[in-house]
């Protein structure tokens, strides 16, 4: 689909253009920001999976409006992806399960804690719905693991999530965490998509746990001691028994005035078409695409 | 008690053991005996997870199950005879990528998400030992255990470009394989230990020396991801399965990696499983569609007895012929004892398949640069421009019986002859390039050419013909423009029927296919552009119907007919292949390569027992036998390749035997018309309607003849089915006209309103996404849609529409994105009246209305209103709206009516923890005391509604991902439900 084509059918990729952001899911942070108010008193903030950095733009806008006594304010944006660089943020090319990273966030916060973390990472997807599902709720856990050992008492997390079969697992186990734990969907992201926002308000972790990033321990390791990941392996392999589910409370963000991801804008088609402010980067098939186009792969023979 | 009986989603783990074939479809493994094609037995393995890998292990019997979190070993036998193995499921706390048997099979390896490796005792399930890789604890996203008799080998495929290949004895890493870029999807060892094969985002297969660690071979072929590999035939060949639907066959030879086979095995995207039996004759794929299909890889007898001749070779073995430069192969005829040709310089020669002999019949010049052949079981007919016809009979043993010529001279000159069969007797159709000239049909006693009658027809105006078929004393004749011919033998001078289609290419094919109960006969015609039709011809009222139009996907289209399975098989061209298509099952079923469509080719005997596909190339002649797999062509036929969006089904309660007829609609952008038998619930699809060109958005029975299907770029369409023959039929009866050239703009859903007593015409209401309202009326007899109203809500998207009657008005009622129940009282701007909940014709006035502003609007779901089922109340004048939300709300909302326009609407009930996910479908049941919904939590839930409350009374799992749809029907005693849920699959469950 050609860019002129993308901006008829999809008036927020539009609008992200327009106001130099470099992906349309801007709009999704801003509406959580307008209906939370995260980032209004922050001062510390990190964005984890930032790659290509829309999420990061936005955190820049808001804790750096011009005028403003801001001089404390830092943001640091991680991926392991390579991204151009944005101002008042401090990226950083790293792996968010590593405790060196853990260690440069810190030492760049000057051992202050962190009042707002979010991600908007997703893996690119399979296909396969129970992979993928769960292939995203552990880049979840990771960001949260991360997070757990910067965030101040009391601060926010937000992540991407689907709503799939296992969410309600996922919304059980951050309520061991955070005071409260809501389900957002920004009208900027589609109805008819899986996507929606968890929305963790209040960090609170259990007194007596005390969260230590190690690079050779899992995911559920890190967790032990606070109800998450909270099978503990005995000598044997215990039976299918369901785990602890909940349902969070379903918040609709972005009211009603704003535009309508679903909806099919008829735009002015003479006004020129903008070019994307982020190229796309190079997908590892760049190969493939190439002998595709001389007729070198084929579906016959 | 809601319970599941058939489901058909992606399989992801498919596996050969003796002559059984195990394959996974969700949580379940079916069992099937791969020869026969028969089902033996399925078993529930787990829960709620799917199944992704199967290992067998003889020797103790047993046999390991994994996917997701879960495990489970099992005792072989239980397989095929259990209904459940449910109480052996264990759980482990990572995801598995891979479990295999110990060498001594007294341990089971479990390769977990994060390169951890879980080593259990099969016996008490005890876990003896968990291994890591100090440093190398990233997430996977493929992985495998390589089992050797003194070293285990885990071979892990991180997620950005390198494989780890690490010994499991002594946690030391072996080898950082890096040369893929992006993600690993699949990792595996050959048999011996040897090799390593992988493959990545980048599409590429490369091949691996496991004891040196160098990279010998990278192979490109596929068009997108590849999902799995495997080695066979002792290292010597691999296959590989892909995102692309294909299963492609890989010779390894001298460090070097080239591709063999292809095989299109699934529709629209991705394979996911792949097995090659013991022998390596049969290949097994699973795909996301469900469908299990069986590949012949080599065979015993395929192309046994193919032959390839060129004139210059007959000539040397051929007594009397002499060939010359530029001689070339004008025509031939297939018989049992072999083949009869005619050259370009008029030689005829005869070839007798049992001696391998070559002879020479005649040498004319007479025939030499134009003649066309045509023949029956022992005949051959040479026809040249001069009107001359040769005859040659045979007998068995392929010697001349007898040899006629004779000149027509009704013709001036020849340029078309055509053949056809019927009730013992074989017709030539002699057509001459002037128009004034006549059709000449000569009528032979079949198998011979003893000429018994001659009919002299008017040929029509511009009619070129293409291809004949004779029914009782009926003449079929395809033609150039898409337009058929129907001429009546026993009456010459009657002017012919004309049959129009759609099309403007050629017709390829008429053929009788049968006649109904009533007397109806039916006749199909393909037509070269790929469209193909099948119609009813009432021979004494000279007219004709047209019941189903259809397409094939790509290519040209030569031909069709039904084999003995039902299935209707259409041949022709794809690219540089003939092929034969399986167009019921939507799968290829024979191909061979061809040199283009302009060759003269032709196929003789029937599909399945001889047949014969014969062509010329370069000077020669291929004879292709075509012959039915020794196998059968699928264990289980799967549905659409992507979500399915929705299905309904006929509301007729006197559908064929047991069997169901419903649609569904899909992302794919089809529309698949399929049965389900009720008792046993296995899917038999019909038809695959290829009209959208975008994905679907609603479809749905509006009674028992119509259906309804909608999609983006302003489609709704309109079927009418035809039941009378043993078949299903459907015909595209009716398009809307789109009202811009927006590809976005999408119709979200549809409600129909029949006039009182009529099952022909109705009024419909329309939404859109740029939040346009319709309403439209619809008259069968002018086969035409007015529109009525015309008019926008606001700018948001619109997901749901009713048309409510109630005692003496009609009420429209939408659902947008918004949230809110929005209702107009249109009962003044439609051309009916309304009494008693019931549409009357009224004689009013036409012509497009504007939509007024509404009459209520309120508030019910905090997002869009995904679906809801709507229950009136003529008496009392008021109606109830029980919707679900993208908010994983379900709501329960009165709205009555005082005979104000404005109606009075309360929030009966409302629970905001119905789902964990979207609610995407709602549907009333058990006299509206019950409702029963999906949510894309995969539950399906039913809800006891009596007292306005919602309480849940049943939740039951789906392993049918995207859960987005659903319909039921009541069963024929009243005493429950028949259930489709469609999503990522689809699955059928009775209450």
């Amino acid at each position: 689909m050609g860019k002129s084509s993308k901006d008829k059918r999809d008036l927020y990729y539009r609008k992200a253009k327009e106001q130099g952001y470099r992906a349309r899911s801007a709009f999704k942070l801003l509406q959580l920001d307008d209906d939370f108010h995260f980032l209004k008193d922050a001062v510390r903030v990190v964005d984890l999976c930032a790659a290509p950095g829309s999420w990061s733009q936005v955190l820049s806008r808001r804790l750096f409006p011009e005028g403003g006594n801001i001089s404390d304010r830092k943001i640091v944006a991680v991926d392991l992806q390579p991204m151009s660089p944005i101002d008042n943020v401090i990226i950083l090319q790293a792996d968010i399960t590593h405790p060196k990273t853990l260690q440069t966030i810190t030492e760049l916060f000057e051992g202050k804690k962190a009042d707002f973390i979010c991600s908007d990472g997703a893996p690119d997807v399979t296909g396969l719905h129970d992979l993928d599902e769960y292939v995203q709720q552990q880049l979840i856990l990771s960001a949260l693991q991360l997070s757990t050992c910067l965030l101040r008492k009391g601060g926010n997390f937000v992540a991407k999530i689907f709503r799939g079969r296992d969410i309600d697992m996922m919304y059980s186990q951050l309520g061991y965490l955070f005071e409260k734990v809501i389900c957002a969907k920004p009208r900027s992201s589609r109805g008819t998509s899986l996507e929606s926002f968890i929305v963790c308000l209040g960090y609170n972790p259990p007194s007596d746990w005390e969260p230590k990033l190690d690079v050779n321990a899992s995911v559920e390791d890190f967790f032990q001691g606070c109800e998450i990941g909270k099978l503990q392996l005995g000598d044997t392999l215990p039976a299918y028994h369901e785990e602890q589910r909940s349902i969070a409370t379903f918040i609709a963000c972005g009211g009603l005035s704003s535009f309508d991801s679903d909806a099919t804008y008829h735009v002015d088609t003479l006004t020129p078409a903008l070019d994307p402010v982020q190229s796309p980067t190079n997908p590892p098939y760049k190969k493939a695409l190439e002998l595709k186009r001389k007729g070198k792969l084929t579906l016959t023979t | 008690m809601l319970k599941e009986y058939n489901h058909v989603g992606p399989s992801l783990a498919v596996k050969f053991y003796k002559q059984w074939c195990l394959c996974s479809q969700g949580p379940y493994v079916e069992v099937f005996d791969y020869s026969k094609g028969s089902s033996v037995n399925r078993c529930q393995i787990f829960h709620r997870n799917k199944v992704h890998g199967i290992r067998v292990d003889e020797e103790s019997n047993k046999i390991l199950f994994y996917g997701g979190k879960s495990v489970s070993i099992v005792k072989l036998n239980d397989i095929f005879s259990n209904s459940d193995v449910l109480s052996e499921e264990k759980v482990v706390p990572q995801w598995i990528m891979s479990g295999e048997f110990s060498h001594t099979k007294n341990r089971i390896f479990l390769l977990t998400s994060y390169n951890r490796v879980m080593i259990v005792d099969p016996l008490n399930l005890s876990i003896t030992r968990t291994e890591t890789l100090e440093g190398e604890c990233s997430i996977l996203y493929s992985g495998s255990i390589k089992v050797l008799p003194n070293q285990v080998l885990i071979c892990a495929g991180t997620i950005m470009n390198g494989i780890i290949v690490w010994d499991l004895n002594t946690k030391k890493k072996v080898y950082t394989l890096h040369g893929h870029e992006g993600a690993i999807f699949c990792v595996v060892a050959s048999k011996s230990g040897k090799l390593l094969a992988s493959c990545s985002d980048d599409r590429s297969i490369k091949i691996w020396d496991l004891e040196s660690g160098n990279l010998l071979s990278t192979a490109w072929g596929h068009t997108a991801r590849i999902w799995n590999l495997q080695f066979y035939n002792e290292d010597k060949q691999l296959i590989s399965v892909s995102e692309d639907c294909t299963c492609r066959v890989w010779n390894y030879k001298n460090a070097e990696l080239t591709m063999k086979d292809i095989f299109e095995v699934s529709l629209t995207k991705n394979v996911w499983s792949v097995d090659v039996e013991e022998a390596g004759l049969v290949a097994v794929t699973g795909g996301n569609d469900g469908r299990l299909k069986l590949i012949e890889l080599e065979s015993r007898s395929r192309h046994y007895e193919n032959m390839e001749f060129s004139l210059q070779t007959i000539s040397e073995v051929c007594e009397g012929f002499q060939y010359e430069k530029g001689e070339t192969v004008k025509g031939f005829h297939w018989f049992d004892f072999g083949l009869v040709l005619i050259t370009s310089h008029g030689n005829i020669l005869q070839y007798l398949k049992f001696t391998k002999d070559w002879n020479t019949l005649d040498s004319d010049d007479r025939y030499a640069s134009f003649s066309i052949t045509q023949g029956n079981g022992n005949t051959v007919f040479f026809i040249n421009n001069k009107c001359l016809l040769r005859s040659y009979a045979f007998d068995k043993s392929g010697s001349v019986l007898q040899r006629l010529e004779f000149e027509l001279e009704d013709i001036s000159k020849t340029v078309n002859c055509l053949a056809a069969f019927n009730n013992g007797f074989f017709y030539l159709i002699i057509e001459s390039p002037n128009h004034k000239d006549p059709l000449v049909t000569l009528k032979f006693e079949e198998n011979s050419c003893t000429l018994t009658e001659k009919y002299i027809l008017k040929k029509p105006q511009n009619m070129i013909s293409s291809c004949a078929e004779v029914f009782d004393n009926h003449l079929l004749i395809g033609a150039r423009f898409s337009l058929g011919y129907v001429f009546d033998l026993s009456s010459v001078t009657k002017s012919c029927i004309v049959i129009k289609t759609q099309a403007t290419d050629v017709i390829t094919s008429v053929d009788y296919v049968e006649t109904s109960k009533d007397g109806d006969v039916l006749f199909s015609m393909t037509n070269r552009d790929g469209t193909f039709f099948f119609f009813t011809i009432d021979f004494d009222r000279s007219d004709y119907r047209i019941i189903h139009t259809n397409r094939i996907s790509k290519g040209f289209l030569e031909g069709s007919f039904y084999d003995s399975d039902e299935d209707f098989l259409v041949y022709g061209f794809k690219s540089n292949l003939f092929h034969i298509y399986n167009e019921s099952q939507q799968c290829e079923i024979f191909s061979e390569p061809y040199g283009g469509a302009h060759r003269q080719w032709k196929l003789f005997g029937s599909y399945g027992k001889d047949m014969v596909l014969c062509f010329v190339m370069n000077s020669g002649l291929k004879v292709v036998n075509i012959q039915k797999s020794e196998y059968p062509r699928v264990l289980k036929e799967g549905t659409h390749g992507r979500e399915i969006r929705d299905t309904s089904f006929q509301k007729c309660p006197n559908s064929i035997d047991e069997k169901k007829l419903f649609i569904t609609g899909s992302e794919d952008t089809t529309v698949k018309l399929s049965t389900v038998d009720s008792n046993s619930g296995v899917f038999r699809n019909f038809w695959t309607l290829k009209a959208h060109v975008s994905g679907l958005q609603r479809c749905k029975f509006i009674n028992d003849t119509f259906f309804v299907t909608c999609g983006a770029r302003e489609e709704l369409f309109l079927w009418e089915l035809s039941n009378e023959f043993s078949n299903p039929y459907v015909n595209l009866k009716q398009k809307l006209t789109p009202s811009m050239d927006n590809p976005d703009l999408r119709i979200m859903d549809f409600d129909v309103l029949f006039l009182m007593g009529d099952t022909w015409n109705f009024i419909m209401a329309t939404v859109y996404s740029d939040s346009s309202v319709k309403l439209w009326s619809y008259s069968y007899k002018d086969n035409k849609f007015s529109l009525v109203i015309d008019g926008k809500y606001e700018t948001c998207c619109i997901w749901n529409v009713a048309l409510v009657p109630l005692d003496n008005c009609l009420k429209l009622l939408i659902a947008p994105t918004d949230g809110h129940f929005i209702v107009w009282d249109i009962t003044d701007l439609i051309p009916y009246q309304v009494r008693r909940g019931q549409l009357f014709e009224a004689g009013f006035e036409n012509g497009t209305k504007q939509l007024p502003g509404w009459s209520n609007k309120f508030q019910v779901h905090a997002a869009g209103v995904k679906s809801f089922a709507v229950s009136t109340d003529i008496a009392s004048n008021s109606f109830k709206v029980y919707s679900g939300g993208d908010d994983n709300a379900i709501s329960i909302t009165n709205f009555s009516s005082n005979s104000a326009e404005i109606m009075e609407v309360e929030l009966l009930s409302s629970d905001l923890f119905a789902a964990s996910s979207t609610v995407t479908s709602v549907n009333l049941i058990d006299s509206n005391t019950k409702l029963l919904t999906t949510s894309a939590d995969q539950i399906i839930r039913i809800w006891d509604i009596t007292h306005n409350k919602l309480n849940v009374l049943e939740s039951k799992y789906t392993t049918i991902a995207d859960t987005g749809c659903s319909d039921i029907i009541p069963l024929e005693d009243g005493k429950g439900y028949l259930i489709l849920v469609g999503g990522q699959g689809l699955s059928y469950w009775q209450s």
